[in-house]
């Protein structure tokens, strides 16, 4: 591909380590060729999350891809068991983007010459967008087998009985 | 655990991973046009997620196999134990032959030594028979004894052998 270095198809690889040592016990070692086989599966992962988000997206007409469509994606791909965590950090993430202004300009800032501009075309969606059904938004504990129970309950116990998918999908334009 | 970290009042939601990094690996898709915040935000999140997944499933099978080091062949064990990750990460790992096996195949098993005697060699009794029967005793008795042969001392016999046949002569 032209213009993208080799660097930027891959998370960084300290972002990587920290993350998995806090998963590994304390006495663990990584070899060097799995770091490097670690990170080239992150961006795959990336990649496959993003083509199948995309595929919905341009299916329905849209120039953007959504967070209900990255949701749908993983559903789709079997990745079904994130679908619940990241809801309530969807949530969380709406809340904190209703902050004032001085926020907005800060994440704005963050990458002012880049191709994507999340915020340029508030009106793409359709007028009834906000009433597609989200099944991936149903709880249910039963699929989270692999997931570790303490990330989804700790400090979040109150989101779940309150949690609303569709209170805040309609944004105000910037 | 992951939760625990962030920042509830803070601007925003920390991140482990840089958001640019994962626009750019997002837009490497030439179909991509346009990503939301939100949808930015979750990839970001599931990529910690699915990090976080894949360590923790790697870590066990290093455990299984009492190693503190986890390996490439770890990492790929864990890939196949899970059908999502298996369907689109299993071809994209490296070969098995370069991955460090700690399990090393059984070597295959050794070549019986079946080695036929050489030509020309002669049993070692030969030295002591009559001159006469002789003749007619090679032909018969070589096959039968050709494992015996290949034990013997191959020179010293046809050295023997050829002792005799100045004595017939005169």
């Amino acid at each position: 591909m032209a213009g993208v270095r080799e660097q930027d198809q891959y998370m960084p690889i300290a972002n990587v380590i920290r993350i998995m040592r806090r998963i590994l016990p304390a006495h663990a070692k990584i070899s060097d060729d799995a770091k490097e086989t670690i990170q080239e599966c992150v961006s795959e992962y990336i990649s496959f999350i993003t083509a199948e988000a995309n595929e919905r997206c341009q299916r329905e007409q849209r120039k953007t891809v959504t967070a209900e469509d990255v949701l749908w994606a993983m559903e789709k791909l079997g990745f079904d068991n994130y679908a619940h965590p990241l809801s309530l950090y969807l949530h969380r993430y709406r809340k904190t983007e209703g902050e004032p202004a001085s926020a907005r300009r800060a994440s704005a800032s963050a990458s002012p010459s880049m191709q994507m501009h999340p915020r340029t075309h508030p009106h793409s969606h359709p007028p009834n967008y906000s009433h597609h059904g989200f099944g991936m938004f149903d709880f249910d504990p039963s699929s989270q087998g692999f997931y570790r129970d303490d990330a989804s309950s700790s400090g979040s116990g109150g989101f779940v009985a309150s949690f609303d998918p569709y209170a805040n999908i309609k944004r105000d334009p910037l | 655990m992951v939760m625990a970290d962030e920042e509830e009042n803070g601007v925003s939601i920390q991140l482990e991973f840089p958001k640019g990094r994962v626009k750019k690996i997002m837009a490497l898709d030439k179909d991509v046009k346009r990503v939301s915040s939100e949808a930015l935000f979750l990839v970001s999140r599931s990529t910690e997620l699915f990090l976080q997944f894949l360590a923790e499933k790697s870590a066990q099978v290093a455990i299984e196999k009492k190693r503190k080091t986890v390996n490439l062949e770890h990492i790929r064990v864990a890939v196949k134990r899970h059908q999502p990750t298996r369907d689109f990460l299993l071809d994209e790992l490296p070969p098995p032959s370069q991955a460090a096996k700690p399990d090393k195949p059984t070597q295959p098993a050794g070549r019986p030594k079946l080695d036929p005697a050489p030509r020309g060699t002669r049993c070692i009794d030969q030295f002591f028979r009559k001159p006469e029967p002789e003749n007619t005793a090679q032909a018969p008795g070589q096959p039968p004894e050709n494992p015996a042969q290949a034990q013997s001392p191959e020179n010293p016999d046809q050295d023997q052998a050829q002792s005799p046949v100045p004595v017939d002569e005169s």
